[in-house]
């Protein structure tokens, strides 16, 4: 399952490959750090799924996160995205905003383990 | 205030210190309704006690004028009747006339006069020839001032004590008292002009007490007047019944006015409102010095003035009291709603309410409810937003740096067996981050409470600061601080501020990989050098809406400071900031 990392944190993405080592059937294929390069980092790597961290530098509000999202959906139709959140409101809004889940990053890698073991097993939700 | 309060009941107070609003409102009424009663009864009974001594001054002088009056308007009047009687009453002048004739004539005067106590009729050499009740008949008065003066002229004499007559008149005068007398005498003389005798009567003193009776009857025997009088040497001539004691001096009153007034101390201690008038010396009256004196005690005088200000106190007590009712429930009223106020601030205080109830009593308390609500909706709002703003700083810092840090921990074992080069690196990079983690958690924790940055050492925030970076991004940040000059508080944050900012930016902006800081303590001149290795930028092309950057330089300027920018596209940033030094 390919995943793009779209996250400002510098340390993470490195980290997430390895982590993801240790996870059969995930290959981290890309990192995008800000939300301009996001559509295009979709284009070029085409993920099965988008790990977006909900607060990305360059949301100003709500409304443009939707419209991101509803424009990644239409590049890539099968697309999972699943949101990275430090608050569980903002997980509640995730939802709302159609994402496929939502991990705490409060919590233990265990939780976007599962997460990501759900999707792998269940497949694509949009053939 | 505060003593007086505590020794009312709790539930007047709202602590054991601090009168309540109502309480300070029902006193403050009360008081000064029962302070303006006090004043207004006590200048009422200065008017009255001052209006009343008037009064009484007037009283006595007219009471001591017609005492004076009614003296020498009767004295004048037997001094006329004795002179018209001697020189016409054919009885007395005919000398062949029975004895009895005569003494019918004098009887009959005495009939009309009774205060005469003895008229006689005296032959030329002394010799009483007839007299009223036979007193006297057959004795010799031709040494008697009164015969002798009589045999010349008609006479008025002094008031004499009767020592002669009342032995002789022991058996009929049965008094206590001295007997004195008021001497008329008159010649008795023919057509011819040979003296055929002397017309004489002794008028009783007593008369002098029964016109005091007169003149005093109108006055109100509570009124306390009395009436003296004296003759001007100060003797008494006629005092009150049963009195005893000494005459105001004489010559403290200005008898050369015939009548006057003033409020003395008598000899007996006590202050009286004292008149006076003097018998006027004209005619017959010139020998008579009479002085008469009316008095009245100054507390009797004044008493209706002191009785009018009781009354006015009672009853000004009373609507006193009745007011402070009145200011109890008016106070009540104004209070509620201000009660209101507070049990609802105090129930937010302690965390068990939420928001002011809007009034709408009066104006006042309506604004007040309404800004109160407000200020704390305001106070919600902005500690929702503080709270919120912290909760975004632990996203964008301490939560990042665990989750990475807590996958890293994850995997680290498994590098760690199939490369351990591989798995040291992982581990620094562990360290780091935790290390910045917990940097990060400090600079929170000094943005929770803003006043430490000033107590804090400066190689500790800075550490703490560059820590954090590092463990946040991996950016390597070095840093040194060179000489030692101790910096005013103030200026301490204006350098940590400046040096946050610059750290913020270089990691949103810079991509660089190292970032160093060198902080110049100079006795001349402090400075702060921020350089990093980033793709830099044009300093001129920054727009206006870099808040951040703006906010730095404003900040700096604004401590006497200035901040100077040396960047290039490709080729890094170095941030120069300096400041005086300051005196």
């Amino acid at each position: 399952m390919r995943i793009l990392l779209a996250d400002d944190q510098s340390t993470l993405p490195s980290t997430l490959r390895l982590w993801l080592d240790l996870l059969p059937g995930f290959t981290l294929v890309g990192v995008v750090a800000e939300v301009a390069l996001l559509a295009e980092g979709v284009r070029l790597w085409h993920p099965d799924l988008l790990l977006f961290d909900w607060q990305l530098s360059g949301l100003v509000d709500s409304p443009a996160r939707q419209r991101l999202l509803h424009q990644l959906r239409t590049i890539q139709p099968n697309l999972r995205i699943v949101a990275l959140t430090t608050e569980p409101i903002s997980g509640q809004c995730a939802l709302i905003h159609h994402v496929d889940a939502f991990v705490s990053k409060s919590e233990p890698p265990d939780a976007l383990a599962l997460v990501l073991r759900r999707f792998h097993h269940v497949g694509p939700e949009y053939p | 205030m505060r003593r007086l309060a505590a020794w009312f009941p709790t539930r007047y107070r709202v602590t054991s210190a601090q009168p309540t609003l109502r309480f300070l409102l029902v006193i403050t009424f009360s008081g000064v309704a029962l302070a303006l009663v006090a004043l207004l009864s006590l200048i009422v009974g200065q008017i009255s006690a001052r209006q009343l001594e008037q009064d009484a001054r007037q009283s006595l002088t007219l009471l001591a004028a017609e005492m004076a009056e009614r003296m020498a308007h009767e004295l004048t009047e037997r001094y006329s009747e004795i002179v018209l009687i001697a020189t016409t009453d054919l009885a007395l002048r005919t000398p062949g006339l029975s004895l009895i004739s005569k003494g019918v004539v004098l009887e009959k005067l005495q009939e009309l006069h009774p205060d005469y106590i003895w008229i006689g009729l005296m032959d030329p050499a002394g010799t009483v020839l007839v007299a009223t009740d036979n007193q006297l008949v057959g004795l010799s008065v031709a040494d008697r001032i009164w015969f002798q003066a009589g045999r010349e002229a008609p006479f008025l004499g002094d008031v004499r004590e009767g020592v002669l007559l009342a032995q002789a008149l022991a058996t009929k005068v049965n008094r206590q008292d001295q007997l004195r007398l008021v001497d008329f005498a008159a010649p008795v003389v023919s057509d011819d002009g040979q003296l055929l005798g002397v017309l004489a009567a002794h008028l009783d003193w007593q008369w002098a007490r029964r016109l005091e009776q007169q003149v005093l009857r109108p006055v109100l025997p509570a009124s306390d007047v009395e009436i003296f009088v004296t003759d001007q040497a100060g003797s008494a001539l006629l005092t009150p019944a049963d009195w005893q004691g000494a005459l105001l001096d004489p010559t403290t009153l200005d008898l050369a006015q015939g009548t006057g007034t003033l409020v003395d101390v008598w000899p007996d201690q006590r202050r009286y409102v004292t008149s006076f008038a003097t018998i006027s010396a004209r005619g017959p009256l010139a020998n008579l010095q009479w002085l008469i004196l009316a008095r009245q005690p100054l507390r009797t005088a004044y008493a209706p003035a002191w009785q009018t200000q009781w009354q006015i106190f009672r009853i000004g007590a009373l609507f006193a009291a009745l007011f402070a009712l009145v200011a109890w429930w008016l106070a009540n009223r104004i209070t509620h709603q201000l009660v209101t106020l507070t049990h609802a601030a105090e129930a937010i205080r302690q965390g068990q309410g939420h928001a002011i109830p809007i009034l709408a009593g009066t104006a006042e308390v309506a604004t007040l409810s309404t800004s109160l609500n407000q200020l704390i909706a305001d106070l919600t709002t902005a500690t929702e937003s503080e709270r919120n703003r912290i909760a975004r700083e632990l996203h964008d810092s301490v939560t990042q740096t665990l989750f990475s840090t807590s996958m890293l921990a994850d995997v680290l074992p498994k590098i760690w067996e199939s490369d351990s080069v591989l798995g040291r690196t992982k581990l620094e990079e562990l360290r780091l981050a935790v290390r910045g983690a917990l940097a990060e958690m400090r600079t929170l924790l000094l943005e929770l409470r803003p006043a430490a940055i000033a107590d804090a050492d400066l190689h500790q925030l800075i550490r703490q600061l560059a820590d954090a970076t590092t463990g946040r991004t991996g950016i390597t940040v070095t840093w040194r601080i060179e000489g030692e000059v101790q910096l005013a508080p103030d200026h301490k944050v204006v350098i940590y501020r400046t040096l946050q900012e610059a750290l913020n930016n270089i990691v949103k902006h810079a991509e660089a990989t190292t970032a160093r800081l060198l902080l110049r303590l100079q006795r001349d001149a402090i400075a702060l050098i921020i350089a990093d290795d980033g793709h830099g930028f044009t300093p001129d092309h920054v727009t206006g809406d870099h808040f951040g950057l703006r906010m730095m330089r404003e900040r700096i300027q604004a401590s006497g400071g200035d901040l100077r920018i040396e960047s290039n596209p490709d080729e890094g940033t170095i941030l120069y900031a300096e400041w005086p030094a300051r005196r």
